[in-house]
């Protein structure tokens, strides 16, 4: 979607590398991968607050903000703090400014959007018919599907044979394994 | 008929099922009176007023399934946990959410927390436990935020603490960040990380319900399935089984995203098919087609537009050769090389990796490796054989399923994209161009 690009870009801004910080100690630039954020990709962290839906531009634009000391605002959460007050809050201990909870709204709007459609509340079927045919063009037959090699039983990771899932063996009272 | 009426049957009215996200949109939804105005904590009083068995019993009549990856029935799940046997018992919930493509639990806890407080209110009642835990990865700290108040808020107003709605019921909730590893998302890897180990999957059995957290009975459930529970006690079971079919019953969120004109959350009966999801939605990005999706995020193989029709609940997609997972519908369009995301994400596994067994520690990089060589137009047809050989050597011989996970995407993207592979390697390099990829490739950018 454009994470690679972004990343690029600001190394090449920067002039650092993964895991590098600036000269000045205002930014270490580090990769990052799945932040449970797809919806609103690509995204950039700063002190993991979500800066959603980044391009090039912006993201160095949020660098050079940060660098003079210009304030930043994610686009979900609150207003930044430190980091040494973010690990603080990751160690447990509440976060006490006024409204930092609050801030951000309730759902960022990607969240929303079945929500709304649901509701009536946006027009659907806004399909734009793609050039060379699109999802709704797509071949309809459906061949019976041959079960593929990966479908492997342990690529799941519950339901298998196990003492704790089978139901002819219920885990008892007493371990059948280790007492 | 008319259009009008048309869409009122296949329209998204009909479709879509807000239960957990109808009211994500309402000023401060996360706080406690906007959840009490939407029947917050009702779903408790009543599983309280049954006796733990039955309630356990009605779970598993709901038909519930674990929205972690599995599909594992809850109240089964819950029921394996031993009674009588002196010891404690514990629930954790996995908020680790880090399956690549999977984007729903997050929204869920920092729009709507106290649905989860209050299933896990409900499970500890049923599996009579006095501690829980959320385990919620450590990157999102908006969301860790919004967990510490709704907590307090929950302990304030009697939902938790001692002697919960005059019921006799004592319950201590603690919510622990993690520091952010793919790996402490499998159930056993995460105790360790919870009991302050190394995160690092442990041996089964004994199982967690056998011997979980500090060694005792101990139930691990994804957030999206603790939360769907006071809905069900509210509205019923039958109103739960209403939805989806048989063997997958009720609601669940959908996640979409990648080249996809809207991507988010939605939220419908488990059973939706993505044609249905993107003609709703808008489909692909404008003048796009879509080439390949993940059905439950990237360790479940990939589909093509062949299955589109694929009913999205467990044993259709399972039918269908792939896995329902996290119901993360990464979608990608004909911009995208697919073996650049197969890249992407076996860096991710290699990366995610914890190291302890050997198929998944060296396989994993030994695909980077090859990947990357092919990309870079370095590979040779050789290799394409090799990459299969390795994912089969990691494919049910590792300790534990991110190593299966990591087989996943290499076995179905040869299957169905070899031709693209193979391309790579005669056309020395990747015949594609990254940028077009890009979400702002169709935009003119403004330099600011
Ligand atoms: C590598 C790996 C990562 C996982 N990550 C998560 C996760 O982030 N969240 C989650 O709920 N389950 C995750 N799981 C699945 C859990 O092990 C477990 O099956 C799940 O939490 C059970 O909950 P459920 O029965 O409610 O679905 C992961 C499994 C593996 C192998
Ligand atoms: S499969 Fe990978 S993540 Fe799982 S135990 Fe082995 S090395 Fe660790
Ligand atoms: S892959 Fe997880 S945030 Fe996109």
């Amino acid at each position: 979607m454009g994470g690679d690009a972004i990343f690029e870009a600001l190394q090449d801004h920067l002039g650092l590398g993964n895991g590098e910080t600036t000269d000045d100690g205002k930014v270490t630039l580090e990769h990052i991968e799945c932040n449970a954020a797809c919806d609103y990709a690509p995204v950039v962290m700063v002190n993991w607050e979500f800066f959603d839906n980044q391009t090039v531009q912006s993201a160095k634009r949020l660098v050079d903000d940060l660098r003079d000391g210009r304030t930043v605002s994610p686009t979900r959460g609150a207003p930044l703090c430190t980091f040494k007050e973010t690990a603080r809050i990751l160690a447990g201990f509440p976060d006490e400014r006024e409204g930092a909870v609050d801030a951000g709204g309730s759902a960022g709007p990607a969240s929303l959007v079945g929500l709304r459609l649901a509701r009536g509340e946006t027009a659907p079927a806004r399909v734009v018919h793609p050039r060379d045919g699109g999802p709704q063009d797509a071949p309809q037959d459906r061949a019976v599907h041959d079960p593929s090699p990966n479908e492997h039983l342990s690529s799941h990771d519950a339901p298998q044979d196990t003492s704790a899932s089978d139901p002819a063996h219920p885990a008892g009272p007493t371990a059948e394994e280790g007492e | 008929m008319t259009l009008a009426a048309e869409l009122k049957d296949t329209g998204p009215e009909k479709l879509l099922a807000p239960v957990l996200s109808a009211f994500w949109d309402e000023d401060r939804s996360w706080t406690l009176d906007v959840y009490r105005r939407h029947e917050g904590y009702e779903g408790l009083r009543k599983a309280l007023a049954m006796s733990p068995d039955d309630l356990i019993a009605y779970v598993k009549e709901s038909g519930l399934r674990g929205r972690g990856g599995a599909g594992f029935p809850t109240g089964m799940k819950w029921q394996f946990i031993p009674q009588g046997d002196g010891k404690p018992h514990y629930l954790v919930v996995n908020a680790d959410e880090s399956e690549p493509g999977t984007c729903k639990d997050i929204p869920l806890l920092f729009a709507n927390p106290h649905s989860l407080i209050e299933g896990i209110v409900i499970a500890c009642y049923a599996i009579r436990s006095s501690h829980a835990f959320i385990y919620l990865r450590g990157e999102v700290v908006p969301v860790l935020r919004r967990l510490h108040e709704a907590v307090r808020e929950a302990y304030a107003a009697g939902y938790l603490g001692e002697n919960i709605l005059g019921s006799g019921l004592d319950l201590e909730l603690t919510v622990h960040a993690g520091a952010g590893a793919y790996i402490c998302g499998e159930e056993t890897a995460l105790l360790d990380s919870l009991e302050g180990r190394r995160g690092q999957p442990r041996l089964r059995p004994p199982f967690p319900a056998v011997a979980g957290l500090y060694a005792c009975p101990t139930v691990v459930n994804n957030v999206e399935s603790i939360a769907s529970v006071p809905a069900i006690l509210q509205n019923g079971k039958e109103w739960f089984r209403s939805m989806g079919s048989e063997k997958s019953p009720g609601f669940t969120l959908y996640s979409l995203s990648g080249h996809v004109a809207s991507p988010g959350q939605y939220e419908a009966p488990l059973g939706i098919t993505l044609r249905q999801l993107l003609e709703m939605s808008g489909g692909m990005r404008p003048g796009h087609r879509l080439k390949f999706w993940t059905p439950g995020g990237s360790s479940t193989p990939m589909f093509t537009d062949e299955h589109l029709d694929v009913p999205l609940d467990y044993e259709g997609v399972g039918a269908a050769g792939s896995m329902l997972g996290t119901k993360a519908l990464q979608c990608f369009d004909e911009t995208t090389c697919v073996v650049r995301a197969v890249t992407r994400w076996t860096e991710f596994y290699a990366h995610e990796s914890c190291g302890k067994c050997t198929p998944c520690r060296e396989g994993t990089y030994w695909l980077v490796q090859l990947l990357r060589d092919i990309e870079a137009g370095k590979g040779a047809m050789s290799d394409l054989d090799k990459l299969n050989d390795i994912a089969d050597n990691i494919n049910g011989k590792s300790f534990c399923a991110l190593g299966d996970g990591a087989a996943s995407p290499i076995f179905s993207s040869l299957k169905h994209f070899r031709e693209e592979y193979e391309q790579h390697i005669t056309g020395r390099g990747c015949p594609f161009d990254p940028a077009k990829s890009t979400a702002w490739a169709d935009r003119t950018e403004v330099n600011a």
